[in-house]
């Protein structure tokens, strides 16, 4: 097949960020069992996470409440979502569209300016820029977008009841004492 | 010995994310004698009142009525009420959750690190012979 070479970097960066942005998803069927990733032993035991997940409720009007996933039940979602305060507030589920938990925070902002800066500075490449170039906008723009795509897990409605427990502070529900004082009049 | 050796250099020099796998049980599995939670390094009793005990040392005691060894208990509003030796009845407990720290190598930080790597190799060398324009 006949190729000019500035397709051949555009290509091969191409199809090199595919593999990238497509193979990094650290979840599976959005099970906590399934996270992917190599054991690591260096964890100390004040270091295991005993707080919620940050999660993004999407409402069926459209609103987006941010914070602490503090636990689901039959008939809420208890998001805390003011820092300063301690009390969650009781989400109806079925006011609820679905759900975005944050698994890990990408930084997904920077690696678009790195992106940005890269191929910037790949112009300043002279005749080489001819393969620079395309090869930072083929590998590249894949591998910036790659952490959007893989820091978070959605849920929909139907699974909400099912998988949402395991990203919560409280897996078990609510504390029947403290549900009795924070459930909605 | 070679994987984890470059896998902690990958780490150093592009740094790893850390991301939870947990597998959640009824409490009932601390006092099985199945495997399910040996292999944990860590495990959490959550208590119906709110409090989670993290061990990473545990067993159970004389006549199987506490689960008890090293960790921290943090109460319903995670403030750590006791390090070191802790305990908790058995009967308090309302789920147990085993779980290990799993770290991602981000592909996308090391494809971006070569490219990077290469497009400064041949700006230095544009810049020092002027041979590229």
């Amino acid at each position: 097949m006949l190729l000019t070479a500035p397709a051949r970097p555009l290509l091969l960066g191409l199809a090199w960020g595919l593999i990238v942005s497509a193979g990094c998803a650290p979840v599976h069927g959005a099970n906590r069992n399934f996270l992917r990733g190599s054991r690591n032993t260096s964890v100390k035991l004040k270091h295991v996470p005993v707080r919620g997940h940050t999660v993004e409720v999407t409402l069926k009007n459209k609103h987006i409440l941010k914070g602490e996933l503090y636990a689901v039940d039959a008939e809420y979602i208890w998001l805390r979502i003011d820092r300063r305060a301690v009390t969650p507030r009781g989400i109806p589920i079925d006011a609820v569209r679905g759900v975005n938990i944050l698994l890990y925070s990408s930084g997904a902002g920077a690696f678009v300016a790195w992106q940005l800066l890269g191929t910037a500075i790949a112009f300043s490449n002279g005749l080489a820029a001819v393969f620079t170039v395309p090869a930072w906008l083929g590998g590249g723009i894949p591998a910036a977008i790659a952490p959007f795509r893989n820091d978070d897990i959605d849920l929909g409605t139907r699974v909400i009841r099912s998988k949402l427990y395991q990203f919560a502070r409280f897996p078990q529900g609510l504390p029947p004492k403290l549900r009795a004082s924070w459930a909605p009049d | 010995m070679i994987r984890a050796a470059l896998l902690i250099v990958l780490c150093a020099s592009t740094g790893c994310t850390t991301v939870w796998r947990a597998t959640f049980h009824k409490p009932e599995v601390v006092t099985e004698s199945s495997s399910r939670l040996k292999r944990a390094p860590f495990i959490k009793a959550h208590t119906e009142d709110g409090r989670v005990l993290v061990f990473d040392r545990w067993s159970l005691s004389a006549g199987d009525t506490h689960l008890e060894g090293n960790g921290v208990e943090y109460d319903a509003f995670r403030r750590k009420v006791r390090q070191g030796a802790v305990a908790v009845a058995v009967q308090d407990i309302t789920m147990v959750e085993a779980t290990e720290a799993r770290r991602l190598v981000r592909a996308e930080i090391v494809t971006m690190a070569v490219m990077t790597g290469i497009t400064v190799l041949i700006t230095g060398i544009c810049a020092g012979s002027g041979g590229c324009f």
